[in-house]
């Protein structure tokens, strides 16, 4: 026996007395049905599990962001029955105590983030999971976390940019002490973040991966984030157009190499009648007859929201949504807030139900048809459909936005031409000079044929293929422009050379589009700050008022002529 | 720690709400004057100053009813007030009870205490009386109201007896004997469904009933006009002396040549002499709206006597000249409203915008692939009289396939031979936002106006489409 026998076995007899003498550790057996943090990430499924953890309780950040978003912005109203919190959100007189202003729902999900994302790093470094595996999921939750910061910074300006987990619930609570990064410099830090992402490609999972599934009748496909979008929105607000061009057109021609069903329909914006990969256009059965308005959550323009995840139609329109399903928790708190049957908190505001009553139809309906399509009316009040059809998803991204603010970056980046097509009538009825027969482009050479091409380089974010005859059929053939989709009348042609008369127009067919979706305040921030016109934001937050009565209205346009006053305040003291 | 202050700081404020909510819904609702140990029928009897009230309480037997387990509010008359009451109700057992019964209601009802609240109360005769601030009908109250087990008890200054309604009112009365006898004649016998026994059902499930049914009488009027024996509503009721009704008959008997009692020129008078509310003699304004929606020209001068009935009041007049253009007036056959087709197909029933921003509805056939398709109408009751006949058809707009100029049809009905015949042609040119003049017409007897739109006899399309926002007829009057 050598020295170092001895010692081996010295030790081991040491282990096994300190086991024997220290009852109080053999009493502590880990209880089963909790799990300790140290033993949470031992492989895939784990991991799995951690990513479908973060989105459950994204989820329930949907309510405070639907009423941020809308409820402070002109497309929606407070209802009679509405809390006193929510009229104060309404009326930009929020005090420091309301619940809504409270910006510690998005920090606990945050903080989860980065807990997960330093399990992640760990896991690589033990070999637990492969490269590949941990460049999607970190990815994945790295952008999360990057749209959450976001979200606080459009709604708070100055926040705490924290991305180390915390070591105790004290530094949670202390967490108004950490410095506060401007919403500027947080744009700066979250582009170079997510830049650096090791994985950015247009879907967070591909086809194949144990993320990539169908579980309860949902496609968890367009569950996550899309990067890609996230990267154009913070482009797009830092005022780097071509980069948030790209981003966005990325997206766009994310599906440019599958089969046809999958290259004309999907994120291009057509009033295709395919039942299985099109059909969301606006449909009346018989011309000029509003009685005859297709509303249906299965079919036409109400089934972008109304139609399963599961569906190549739905995925044709969607990015990024995540639905509810009333057997489990967590419950659609639109359901709630939305009926004139249940508690009825909002509705939508008399500013956006004369914008779509000032528009006018193609078949020369007096209206735009999206009205009926986004809420109800009835005798106990108008019910927001849009959020609730079907059981309701909440919805993100989808591509009647992405045309919108590619086009916003494109307007901006000199293309305003390029985004007048996508607001209106489409790429090859804008840019074709040519032969028309009876109405229809009707190229009779190759040169015609060729004016449907957008006048770019081909590796330029602009660069579409929109050719249309007996042989040739471009990606973009289809695209028929958001207005067009919806059957309603193209703007004049006088815009497609005016920037900032576009800007307003593209900003007022996302209220249109969009509306109650959870878009308005941040455009009216975003095109507010670009333009430095407080008068922007100020002005439609004042007809919301002014046309539901509310004697503030002038005392509130005031104060929202003050930049500052955009921003809700960060109290952590509560 | 903070939160744990907060906690209490919670419990705190929720107990003083508690508190001070008790107090607060105790004032609210805090009734002084409450005897628990009594009912109304004991109250009334141990007041002395209304105690010929009570009397007749007793004798008509609502003391068994006011010492019931239900609650009753009583407007007692003192007995000064009764002192002149006519001694043909007291005499009559009926109108006693009838005279008791107008002073009780059903449930207790406070003084309100609201200025100009009114308050519409059923009486135990199914009489409505209306109380506004303290006065009961005509009567104010005296005092507080006594509140015991089972009711309140307020003391009035004056009898209230119980009044006829506006139809009971009519009946009786002679001051428009013509109007009168007329209305009354409209009454027609039919079997009292719920009280008749039914023998067995017939082929198509209606019942059959044993020989000699009971029967009840129904008056057209109620239905065509205005139920005015309903006495929870309120209306103002127009009698026109004979001479005045005779001249307003006379009138219209050119227009409305009608036998049928229920479309004659005399029902086209009676028809508009109800209106919805009570409008005093001194209160009536120089025009009001029937309850059929036409203009009455009033003068105050031609009241020639007024009578508050239970349900409204009623005005006698010397004259009340309708308008002719009021009692013939100028009508619309709407497109978007047609009767049937001569075939199924596609009709778009549009909503658009003319050039003025102004909202329209009409209709449109295209593109039908039929030879003179035809889109049916129908008006009731239009008056014989010469109408000039405009036409309103608007294409080529916004979403119109119809840019071409079309001709369409018009075809009238003639009841004698049961043919439609060619009446006016009528040339469409795109964007007319005018009326176009067709030409005149003439209905050949009272009744039914049919005609049909008719497209050209081709099957192409863009020159066979039929579109139509109205038809107007102005009838040429003297």
């Amino acid at each position: 026996m050598n020295l170092n026998k001895k010692i081996a076995s010295l030790l081991i007899l040491g282990v096994l007395s300190v086991g024997s003498w220290s009852c109080r550790k053999m009493l502590d057996v880990p209880t089963e049905d909790k799990l300790d943090s140290i033993n949470g990430f031992k492989n895939l499924s784990d991991a799995d599990a951690a990513v479908i953890g973060i989105y459950g309780q994204f989820q329930g950040l949907e309510k405070l962001y639907i009423l941020q978003n809308e409820l402070r912005g002109d497309l929606v109203d407070v209802t009679s029955r509405s809390s006193a919190d929510l009229q104060e959100l309404s009326s930009h007189t929020t005090s420091r105590t309301n619940p809504y202003v409270d910006p510690r729902p998005y920090y606990q999900v945050i903080v989860n983030c980065n807990d997960v994302l330093k399990n992640f790093d760990a896991m690589k470094a033990n070999l637990r999971m492969s490269v590949d595996d941990y460049n999607k999921r970190y990815s994945d939750i790295a952008a999360l976390r990057s749209w959450i910061y976001l979200q606080l910074g459009i709604q708070y300006g100055s926040i705490p940019y924290i991305t180390e987990p915390f070591k105790s619930v004290d530094d949670f609570n202390n967490l108004a002490s950490y410095p506060k990064t401007t919403f500027d410099e947080l744009l700066d830090k979250l582009i170079a973040f997510n830049e650096a992402l090791p994985y950015k490609e247009a879907y967070a999972y591909p086809s194949g991966s144990s993320l990539y599934v169908t579980i309860d009748g949902n496609s968890t496909q367009k569950l996550f984030i899309s990067k890609a979008f996230l990267l154009g929105d913070l482009y797009l607000w830092k005022g780097n157009y071509i980069k948030a061009a790209e981003n966005y057109a990325k997206l766009m021609n994310a599906e440019n190499n599958s089969g046809d069903n999958f290259r004309f329909n999907f994120y291009k914006i057509n009033n295709f009648t395919d039942a299985t990969y099109a059909n969301l256009a606006v449909q009346y059965t018989r011309s000029q007859d509003e009685s005859s308005l297709l509303n249906s959550t299965e079919a036409g323009w109400r089934a972008i929201f109304g139609l399963p995840t599961t569906l190549s139609a739905w995925g044709s329109e969607w990015f990024w949504a995540m639905p509810f399903n009333p057997a489990f928790k967590p419950v659609n708190p639109m359901l709630d807030l939305c009926s004139p049957l249940k508690s009825y908190q909002i509705k939508p505001s008399q500013a956006i139900k004369d914008l779509w009553n000032s528009q006018t139809a193609n078949n020369g309906i007096p209206y735009d048809p999206r009205s009926k399509l986004s809420f109800n009316t009835s005798a106990m009040g108008d019910a927001i459909t849009k959020l609730t059809d079907n059981g309701g998803k909440w919805g993100i991204y989808r591509a009647a936005l992405l045309h919108l603010r590619f086009s916003e970056a494109a307007n901006r980046d000199g293309q305003t031409k390029l985004g007048w097509a996508f607001l209106n009538i489409g790429l090859n009825r804008t840019y074709y000079v040519g032969t028309f027969l009876a109405g229809a482009m009707s190229p009779v050479s190759v040169a015609e044929l060729n004016t449907m091409i957008t006048p770019y380089p081909q590796d330029s974010p602009y660069y579409f293929d929109a050719r249309k005859n007996n042989d040739v059929s471009g990606t973009w053939y289809r695209s028929c422009g958001i207005r067009t989709r919806a059957n309603v009348t193209p703007i004049d042609v006088s815009f497609q050379t005016n920037v900032v008369g576009l800007e307003g127009k593209l900003i007022e067919e996302a209220a249109l589009e969009l509306a109650f979706e959870g878009n308005r305040w941040p455009d009216l921030v975003r095109i507010a700050r670009r333009q430095n016109n407080p008068a922007f934001l100020a002005d439609r937050i004042y007809q919301k008022l002014l046309k539901a009565g509310n004697p503030n209205a002038a005392s509130v346009r005031q104060k929202l002529m003050d930049p500052a006053n955009w921003y809700l305040p960060f109290d952590w003291s509560k | 720690m903070t939160k744990k202050y907060l906690i209490y700081i919670a419990f705190f404020s929720i107990s003083t709400v508690f508190c001070s909510c008790k107090d607060n819904w105790e004032v609210h609702n805090e009734l002084k004057n409450v005897d628990n140990t009594i009912d109304l029928a004991q109250k009334i009897d141990s007041q002395a100053d209304i105690s010929v009230f009570n009397g007749f309480v007793k004798s008509t037997g609502y003391d068994k009813v006011l010492a019931s387990a239900q609650n009753y509010t009583v407007w007692a008359p003192s007995n000064a007030a009764l002192a002149g009451l006519d001694a043909a109700i007291v005499a009559d057992p009926v109108k006693l009870k009838d005279f008791v019964a107008n002073h009780i209601a059903l449930s207790t009802y406070p003084l309100s205490t609201k200025s100009n609240d009114t308050l519409r109360v059923k009486l135990l005769n199914s009489k409505y009386a209306n109380i506004i601030d303290a006065k009961f009908e005509e009567s104010n109250i005296v005092g507080n109201g006594q509140f015991v087990k089972n009711g309140v008890l307020y003391k009035v200054d004056q009898a209230v007896p119980s009044r006829l309604n506006i139809w009971d009112y009519m009946l009786s009365s002679t001051d428009a004997n013509l109007q009168k006898n007329y209305i009354n004649a409209l009454s027609i016998s039919v079997i009292d469904s719920a009280n008749a026994t039914i023998i067995g059902y017939n082929a198509l499930g209606r019942p059959i009933f044993a020989p000699n049914p009971p029967m009840v009488s129904r008056n057209t009027y109620w239905v065509n006009v205005a139920d005015l024996r309903a006495e929870a509503q309120e209306y103002t009721y127009f009698m026109l002396q004979d001479a005045a009704f005779t001249s307003e008959t006379a009138k219209l008997a050119n227009y409305y040549p009608s036998v049928d009692p229920n479309l004659s020129a005399s029902f086209y008078v009676v028809k508009d002499l109800t209106v919805k509310g009570v409008y005093t003699a001194d209160k009536l304004p120089d025009t009001l709206l029937s309850v059929r929606g036409v203009k009455i020209p009033l003068n105050k001068g031609n009241v020639v006597k007024s009578y508050r009935a239970s349900n409204g009041i009623v005005h006698v007049l010397k004259a009340l000249p309708f308008r002719l253009t009021d009692k013939v007036p100028v009508f619309k056959v709407e497109g978007e409203l047609p009767l049937s087709f001569s075939a199924s197909r596609t009709i778009s029933y549009r909503t658009k915008l003319d050039d003025k921003g102004k909202q329209y509805k009409d209709i449109q056939v295209y593109n039908h692939l039929l030879s003179e398709f035809s889109v049916f109408y129908v008006r009731a009751n239009v008056p014989t009289v010469k109408y000039k006949v405009y036409a309103r058809a608007i294409s080529g707009a916004l979403g119109d396939s119809q840019v071409a100029a079309f001709t369409q049809r018009f075809f009238f009905l003639n009841p004698g031979t049961a043919t439609f015949n060619l009446t006016f042609t009528h040339l469409v040119n795109p964007l007319t936002y005018t009326e176009t003049y067709l030409g005149e017409y003439t209905p050949a007897t009272f009744g039914n106006l049919n005609f049909r739109l008719t497209s050209a006899a081709t099957t192409a399309v863009n020159v066979n489409t039929l579109i139509l926002d109205y038809l107007r007829f102005e009838p040429v009057l003297p």
